[in-house]
């Protein structure tokens, strides 16, 4: 979107005549001023740039290429496939390696070779033959058998008659698996292949279906392949993980975490600070930008000091990575780098390593072994999914919160509000009557001990410092700052709040008598942070007075969350869809119309605007009951739909029944003209309208 | 610099800014020659910080004009876009139907490529607001493009 938003804006240019307009009369002031001098200096704005910047060394990692597929296990053109198999249903048992795990059929036969990487699953009936064959060989060695999306096509001169079928990014176990469904040799055997990278470990998983009994046993293979879990290798290193990154973390090297307004940077650093991995995420259209036609990215300027470089499509934690390697002379070091784009997000990964020769077989496997296991979870909700007790949470907070947002807007203001805001009466207290109202309305929290304060007519409450703190870091995160201690000098019903040793004393306030309804909510990552934004109208009867949005993030509180910010947009303004025809006349089109208010006569007006109705046309009377709206024009309404053909006719009726469908969100509309059905050349207007197609 | 050197320079911006605003050319012409105007009244502008200025002057105008009782009143929001010499871009067009708030930051996140704190100080809104009018703005581009 960002490259087709910068082509659009681009194109979009001061018309020349405008120019030369606004020259001239600035040309005339100037003259007037006496002076065009203006002593200032254009620097244009910085934008914003993501490369990271680091010099390189050669490094050449020659990993031996694992075993694609234990071909000879396989059965091949087996043609001796008995064709009498077992339909009942059978017992699957665990089989649990080191590294990972799955369910097999009971009778089926297991193989461990080369050390268990390499495990093959045969059913009785085929002998040595493998229907499932795992393979765990070293992750680099298997990227650099996949194609840039993650597959691993097989080379046709591996097979006689090799026909790839599908490819495909399935999930397996939540991870994302490139799987490559092909046939080969004469009796068109299917072998369907899935690939992942995981853990710092490559995975390959090959069913091998025979042309007998297809079915039994692509059930069964199935259910083997579903149940395939990895297991954490724990022992020998800890998992780094927050709520976009899950990754090895090898012993002893330090993560530093960087946050700033585009975004947030992970740095994890050797402990001899010899090498580093860097995670940058933010904005997707940030990479984007650096990929060329080819979705590969070109080092900056800054960067083309290396002696070699090297660029392809690659695979990161499952996704489409342009790969680029540079190697640069001095000082000696390689440096990697991975962009992709999740979900909107983009990555970069950032890989130095020294080019000493002895260290890069540990440290450089070590980093690799990092990249390998890296897990991008942008498109993870932030850890919860909303509740209806998340919602009905929030909906009081639409009441009893002040806007804010984060710490930084956080003032003394801001806490005498959310102070006073906590505690409402739900019954007005007037002044001088009898006091109404307990218990006071606690708006915030039941568990408020409302320790109502005897003075002034019970219109206050008290509140413990501990209480309050408690509140604000359940709701909020945050800290309760220090108050001074603050003279009681106020009056009964006053909204007011002060402090006295260890308490809050606070003025009851009135219920504001506004509703909160629900609407949506989003995950948004625009800034460096993944965030659910959640909307709530605020209605007054059953119009919209504005809108109420939090920023949520999941937190370990009562509620799973905590409250980012909270603000208000107040509806300063009214927009309608107002419909009109396209130039052709073919289709009903709607432009967005700013009204002061939506009502009947507005409506009219705006579509006079836009050129659907004549401008003696006139609204005699509107009302909407039960879905129906109700539109009395005019004579001159009927005057102007009988002078046109069946086309204008239907544009007219159709922009305005939609436009009054939209804004007041009935089922259907009833116009009739100085009270009375009418009749156009064609059709005898006594019934309600249902919503116009767009095409007309 | 002087001030018909700036207006080479930011005018376009200032332009695409005032049309992103008010969805109309011929009103957009109308800010810009304000805001020039008002430039050369303004006297001195720290170094550096003359295109914030001037979109500054900008956002301000606008936001005047859309208040302004004649305009809703008047301004057909179509007329100054559909007779352009040039067709409009898709991508364009489905921008300029977005709302006035929404259209304004994703012209300056997306073309001017502010920061939402840069965006937050241009038009007086907090970081929270711009980030929320860009998720939404974002959204409702993308269904209009797939409608489209």
């Amino acid at each position: 979107m960002q490259g087709k938003l910068n082509a659009a804006f681009s194109h979009m240019t001061m018309p020349q005549d405008c120019s030369e307009r606004i020259q001239r009369e600035m040309q005339r002031k100037l003259q007037k001023k006496g002076s065009g001098r203006y002593m200032s200096r254009v620097k244009p704005g910085k934008k914003i740039s993501w490369g990271l910047a680091a010099a390189c060394v050669v490094l050449l990692l020659a990993i031996g290429g694992g075993t694609w597929l234990l071909r000879e296990d396989l059965p091949g053109a087996v043609s001796t496939v008995p064709s009498e198999t077992t339909e009942e249903p059978m017992e699957m048992v665990l089989y649990s390696s080191n590294s990972y795990s799955l369910l097999y059929p009971e009778d089926w036969k297991v193989n461990e070779l080369e050390n268990g990487n390499i495990v093959t699953f045969s059913c009785p009936q085929f002998g040595r033959a493998a229907l499932l064959a795992i393979e765990r060989t070293n992750a680099s060695a298997l990227q650099r058998q996949m194609d840039g999306k993650g597959f691993v096509i097989p080379s046709d001169q591996m097979f006689d008659e090799l026909v790839i079928c599908s490819k495909d990014m399935v999930l397996l176990n939540g991870l994302e698996v490139g799987k490559v469904v092909f046939t080969y040799g004469e009796a068109q055997n299917r072998v369907t292949q899935y690939s992942l990278l995981f853990g710092g470990w490559g995975y390959q998983l090959t069913c091998n279906l025979p042309a007998v009994n297809t079915d039994v046993y692509l059930h069964q293979l199935e259910a083997m392949v579903a149940s395939f879990r990895m297991i954490q290798e724990e022992d020998r290193n800890t998992m780094y993980q927050d709520s976009a990154v899950r990754i090895l973390l090898p012993e002893g090297w330090s993560v530093k975490e960087q946050r700033g307004e585009d975004g947030r940077i992970l740095a994890f650093r050797d402990p001899e600070g010899k090498a580093s991995l860097t995670i940058s995420q933010g904005e997707g259209w940030i990479v984007e930008n650096l990929l060329d036609a080819e979705g590969l990215r070109i080092p900056g300027e800054e960067d083309w000091k290396y002696q070699s470089l090297r660029r392809e499509h690659r695979v990161l934690a499952g996704n489409p990575a342009a790969y680029t390697e540079r190697i640069s002379a001095d000082p000696a070091q390689i440096e990697e780098e991975y962009c992709t784009v999740v979900d909107g997000i983009g990555f970069f990964v950032n890989l130095v390593c020294p080019d000493t020769r002895q260290e890069i077989a540990e440290l450089y496997q070590t980093l690799d072994s990092m990249v390998q296991s890296l897990v991008l979870m942008p498109d993870n909700d932030p850890g919860f999914t909303l509740t209806q007790a998340h919602l009905e949470e929030l909906e009081v907070l639409c009441r009893t919160l002040p806007d804010f947002e984060g710490d930084t807007s956080v003032d003394d203001v801001f806490w005498r509000e959310m102070l006073t805001r906590l505690c409402t009466k739900d019954t007005i207290t007037v002044y001088g009557e009898e006091p109404q109202s307990y218990p006071v309305t606690p708006a915030g929290r039941g568990e408020f001990d409302n320790g109502v304060w005897d003075d002034l007519e019970g219109t206050m409450v008290r509140l413990s410092r501990e209480q309050v703190e408690s509140y604000v870091d359940q709701t909020m995160g945050l800290k309760l700052p220090q108050f001074p201690e603050s003279d009681p000098n106020m009056g009964a019903s006053q909204w007011a709040v002060y402090y006295q040793e260890g308490f809050f004393y606070i003025g009851v306030g009135e219920v504001d008598g506004l509703t909160y309804l629900y609407s949506n909510s989003a995950t948004v990552y625009s800034v460096y942070d993944l965030y659910t934004m959640v909307d709530f109208l605020i209605l007054e009867g059953e119009q919209s007075l504005g809108i109420v949005t939090f920023m949520i993030r999941p937190a370990e509180r009562e509620n799973g969350f905590i409250v980012c910010s909270k603000q208000t947009e107040w509806n300063t303004d009214a927009w309608a869809a107002v419909y009109c025809p396209n130039e052709q006349a073919t289709c009903l089109t709607s432009v967005m119309m700013s009204l002061g208010e939506i009502s009947g006569p507005n409506l009219v007006e705006a579509l006079k605007d836009v050129g659907v109705l004549r401008e003696d046309v006139k609204l005699n009377a509107w009302e909407m009951a039960e879905g129906l709206i109700h539109l009395d024009f005019n004579q001159a309404f009927c005057d102007q739909v009988n002078g046109t053909g069946i086309t204008g006719e239907t544009s007219i009726v159709g922009s305005v029944v939609n436009t009054f469908l939209d804004a007041f969100g009935g089922t259907c509309v009833r116009i009739t003209v100085e009270g009375k059905s009418w009749e156009s050349g064609h059709i005898f207007y006594d019934m309600a309208l249902a919503r116009y197609p767009a095409e007309l | 610099m002087d001030v018909m050197n700036l207006f080479r320079c930011y005018r376009d911006d200032v332009y695409r800014l005032a049309v992103s605003y008010t969805r109309s050319e011929q009103e957009a012409e109308d800010v810009c020659q304000t805001v020039f105007l008002k430039l050369i009244e303004a006297g001195s502008i720290s170094p550096g910080k003359e295109k914030a200025w001037l979109m500054q002057v900008a956002a301000n105008e606008c936001r005047s004009l859309l208040r302004s009782a004649w305009w809703r009143r008047t301004m057909p929001m179509e007329e100054g876009l559909e007779a352009p010499a040039k067709p409009m871009d898709e991508t364009l067009q489905a921008v300029m139907t977005l709302e006035p708030k929404y259209r304004v930051v994703i012209y300056l996140r997306y073309y001017e490529q502010y920061t939402t704190a840069e965006i937050g100080a241009l038009l007086h809104l907090p970081v929270s607001t711009v980030t929320t009018r860009l998720s939404r703005g974002r959204e409702k581009l993308k269904r209009l493009l797939k409608e489209g």
